[in-house]
């Protein structure tokens, strides 16, 4: 007896999960579909003004501020984890993990720090002028809101991205290849310019691009600072022309230089290769001591105390001065931000455990491709995903007999966030489920359990500390979120990283001091968890969050 | 009846040029105690999947206790197949105790039921008393029995091993292997072992299937497929052996070592296992004079190689013997090979 193959293989949709992860995928996939086909409108007049005398702008300050950033956090980022990797000093320790702290303070308001404390009228600069007689004009040292000064901001709120990735490869993956060197006769300057850095090369690669595609998510620094980016484009476009089209079209544009940024950081991990095992060399670092060793400890400290200790400092010395009549909403506030991040928390952890079980269980190339697309948003900034959606929306109400019914409203928010931060939820149940053998499943079906049964009383008890992780980032996540939340919040409804915007742009920044304390005192615990992931499994690989 | 029947099974993999298994077909009985042996790659693991139904076949038929599981357009998802698992990392529940583990399969059951039946089962296992603990604080042992209870308790009609013990030290492997063959034989379960290793094989089963490239290549008693291999692949998995050219025998002997066969093409190898070979001090019939090149004391043997003049040419021959206190370059005496223990492999 012998049939054909064809009974055996499986129908398309072999049962509801597999269906259920591709549903969502396309649900998730929505706002992206939309921006690009956005480049098939019609073109008007708004876009022909934008083409001619906005686009150059854009795109010139777009790739200014790329390189400068590009340049500045290398320095910083790169230089700081071979030293800390590599010399010993006093403080070696402390900074090893304190150099990571900045990125507990988003950009934007590392930079509403800055502009408060250069400000002409700053208490530090009336200080200045009074007792030292300094006068330099308008400005203190230079005009800190311009495309340099943004770059320094952002460099020193995103450096370390790449110092966590450099840290992580010269303090495990390098195996004994700097001991090679130095046994070859290379002093310490040659083996970090021929063996650190080329080594390193894919890795510092793949930090960079993660900056990047931060900057270009960004826009609350770069509104700020005066710099035309295609983030500030579709702002303009959506809020001062009111115009959806040429917002798409710059959206579209926008991505052009995201999927740029992705291509290369995923060709450079890949050439990231890993010495494996943990060498002796890992185990049992040797560091080299340097004479007057708190130079060193003067100089690497710098990026922690200018990208941390200064905005922290400037923000909770605002907020103890400023009258606490301001403070009268701040329960509202608090309220509103964290039950829209817990909402949005909630449901990308559930999605992410459903998913997580489905490729887990059924690991075909339709569940594969599914878990790609849905996770594809952590890529998209948050005004491209903002501006599909919105399109989305308006249509929707628009078929749905004129009412503005989904445009504005919660869970319209919810929605973009959950495309927006999927990937930051997956990866920590993904990484939990590795963990797990599969067996486990098997062992459950084999003593009759059904997918369901597996999923709630196996996967799920075992996902508990995955889930918590999930569930925390996510809500940091959508806590510290400026610009998907500016467009697409309800009216009116005012959260933390909102409010902080627009009292900086009423040039009223010590107002935004208390929200602006409440995201970073939550960002922080996220930062913490990673550089203890990092430490005590440097095989992980750290990913945009 | 059968407990068993496998008809053709055959698993290619998407991508992959060769199938992994190609028409596999297995009959077990009642009770009986299967050994599924090859070297990693061989396709013995995804045999037992098919069986288990965590991977489909492209073709063929599965027949479980009368049941069909594998048919056209039928296929039986695993939770309804009753058939048992034991894994080699052994997958139990890491966030549940011992008894719950093993009450993990009994749902439906009354509670004070299942009661008794996960302490009958702890009671077989030898694990009375260790049901509230966790698995992490079992050893590697208690673990696998722990897993085997599991797999026992909802009466499988069938139980499958997957490596059982290679995650196991060798010390523990050795008693392990017997207590769970005592297990297997007091509640009557019939079992499907895969293994790499032979000894899992000779202590567990009272039937090996050998396995190379996909197909099965031998199958008998263990005592039969170790003495007399299908081919070489057969003879050195299951342990050393001689291999001496047919050629080298008198014709006497070669009709005596081949009476089985129907021709002797003349480039067969005659395959002869070193315990297979007794060392006289008197010439007798069959008997080969020989030299002692080198003796290696092994414990239980000692392993002798020496070199004799078989049919003109001098010939390397391995033995194992009791007897120690050989000294290299010395005449030992005379080999006497047992034709019956002799084998024609190609």
């Amino acid at each position: 007896m012998r049939w054909k193959g064809i009974f055996y293989e499986r129908r398309l949709f072999p049962n509801g999960w597999v269906a259920g992860a591709s549903l969502a995928a396309l649900a998730l996939m929505v706002p992206l579909i939309v921006i690009f086909s956005g480049i098939l409108e019609p073109t008007d007049k708004v876009w022909s003004h934008i083409v001619n005398n906005l686009l150059g702008t854009y795109t010139m300050q777009t790739l200014l501020l790329m390189l400068g950033v590009a340049v500045c956090s290398f320095v910083m980022g790169v230089n700081a984890a071979w030293v800390v990797s590599k010399y010993r000093f006093p403080g070696r320790r402390l900074l090893e993990w304190a150099l990571i702290m900045p990125l507990a303070i988003p950009a934007y308001l590392s930079g509403y720090a800055w502009a408060g404390m250069l400000d002409y009228t700053s208490p530090l600069y009336s200080f200045l002028r009074n007792n030292f007689g300094v006068h330099t004009g308008q400005y203190l040292f230079f005009d800190l809101l311009s495309l340099p000064g943004a770059i320094v901001v952002f460099s020193l709120s995103l450096y370390p991205y790449v110092y966590l990735i450099t840290r992580t490869f010269f303090q495990h993956h390098a195996g004994n290849m700097f001991d090679a060197g130095r046994s070859l006769g290379l002093g310490p300057w040659a083996i970090y310019r021929r063996l650190g850095i080329p080594l390193a090369r894919p890795a510092i690669v793949a930090g960079i691009s993660l900056i990047l595609m931060e900057v270009l998510n960004d826009y609350g620094l770069v509104n700020y600072f005066g710099v035309e980016t295609y983030t500030t484009g579709i702002f303009t476009a959506w809020f001062a022309f009111g115009n959806v089209g040429a917002a798409m079209k710059l959206s579209a544009l926008l991505m052009v230089f995201v999927l740029g940024l992705l291509l290369m950081e995923k060709y450079q991990r890949r050439n990231l290769w890993y010495a494996g095992q943990p060498t002796y060399a890992a185990t049992h670092p040797n560091r080299r001591k340097v004479r007057f060793g708190w130079v060193i400890t003067v100089l690497t400290s710098l990026p922690f105390v200018l990208g941390f200790v200064v905005p922290i400092a400037a923000f909770i010395h605002w907020t103890v001065s400023v009258d606490a009549a301001n403070h009268r909403d701040f329960g509202r506030l608090l309220l509103n931000s964290f039950q829209l991040a817990a909402t949005a928390a909630v449901l990308v952890t559930v999605l992410s455990l459903f998913l997580g079980f489905t490729i887990r269980t059924f690991p075909g190339l339709l569940t594969r491709v599914s878990v790609r697309i849905a996770t594809l948003g952590y890529a998209i900034p948050g005004a491209v995903v903002a501006i599909g959606l919105l399109v989305t929306t308006l249509w929707l109400d628009s078929k749905g007999g004129g009412t503005v019914l989904i445009t504005g409203s919660i869970a319209a928010l919810v929605y973009a966030y959950a495309v927006r931060f999927m990937a930051v939820g997956f990866h920590s149940i993904e990484s939990g489920n590795e963990r797990i053998s599969v067996h486990l499943d098997q062992a459950a079906r084999s003593l009759g359990s059904s997918l369901w049964r597996t999923f709630l009383r196996v996967n799920l008890p075992l996902m508990r500390g995955p889930m918590a992780v999930a569930f925390m980032l996510v809500l940091v996540d959508v806590l510290k979120e400026l610009p998907l939340t500016l467009i697409l919040r309800p009216f009116n409804y005012d959260t933390l990283a909102i409010r902080a915007f627009e009292y900086a742009n009423d040039e009223r920044i010590a107002e935004a001091s208390p929200a602006a304390l409440v995201i970073i005192t939550a960002a922080i615990i996220p930062v913490i968890l990673l550089n203890l992931i990092m430490k005590h499994n440097p095989h992980h690989k750290p990913s945009k969050k | 009846m059968s407990i068993l029947i496998a008809d053709q099974l055959t698993r290619q993999f998407p991508g992959s040029t060769t199938p992994a298994v190609i028409n596999f077909s297995l009959r077990m009985e009642e009770g009986e105690l299967v050994a599924l042996l090859g070297a990693s790659g061989c396709g013995k693991t995804t045999v037992l999947r098919m069986i288990a139904g965590f991977e489909r076949p492209n073709s063929g038929s599965l027949v479980v206790y009368g049941q069909t599981m594998i048919g056209p357009e039928k296929f039986v998802e695993p939770e309804k197949r009753k058939i048992g698992i034991v894994f080699q990392d052994h997958a139990l529940f890491p966030h549940l105790n011992v008894h719950e583990n093993i009450r993990f399969g009994l749902k439906g059951m009354l509670v004070h039921h299942s009661k008794r039946v996960v302490e009958k089962m702890l009671e077989i296992t030898g694990l009375a008393g260790l049901g509230g603990r966790y698995p992490h604080q079992l050893s590697g042992g208690q673990q696998q029995r722990v897993a085997l209870a599991r797999a026992l308790a909802p009466e499988p009609l069938l139980i499958l091993f997957d490596e059982p013990f290679s995650s196991i030290d060798t010390l523990l492997r050795k008693s392990l292997r017997h207590e769970i063959a005592e297990i297997l034989e007091q509640t009557g379960t019939t079992a499907l072992l895969v293994s790499h290793d032979i000894d899992d094989a000779f202590a567990l089963s009272n039937r090996v299937v050998v396995m190379n490239h996909g197909v099965i290549v031998q199958e008998g008693k263990p005592v039969e497929v170790y003495r007399n291999p299908a081919n070489k692949y057969v003879a050195d998995f299951f342990g050393q052996a001689n291999y001496l050219p047919v050629s080298a025998f008198d014709e006497r002997m070669t009709g005596l070592i081949c009476c089985s066969r129907q021709r002797v093409m003349g480039d067969e190898l005659v395959c002869i296992r070193p315990d297979g070979i007794r060392i006289s001090l008197q010439k007798a019939e069959n008997s080969l004079e020989a030299r002692v090149l080198t003796a290696r004391f092994m414990g239980q043997y000692t392993e002798v190689t020496c070199e004799c003049d078989l049919g003109g040419q001098t010939q390397r021959i391995t033995i194992h013997t009791r007897e120690t206190g050989f000294d290299a370059n010395t005449r030992i005496g005379y080999l006497q090979i047992d034709p019956s223990v002799c084998t024609v492999v190609e």
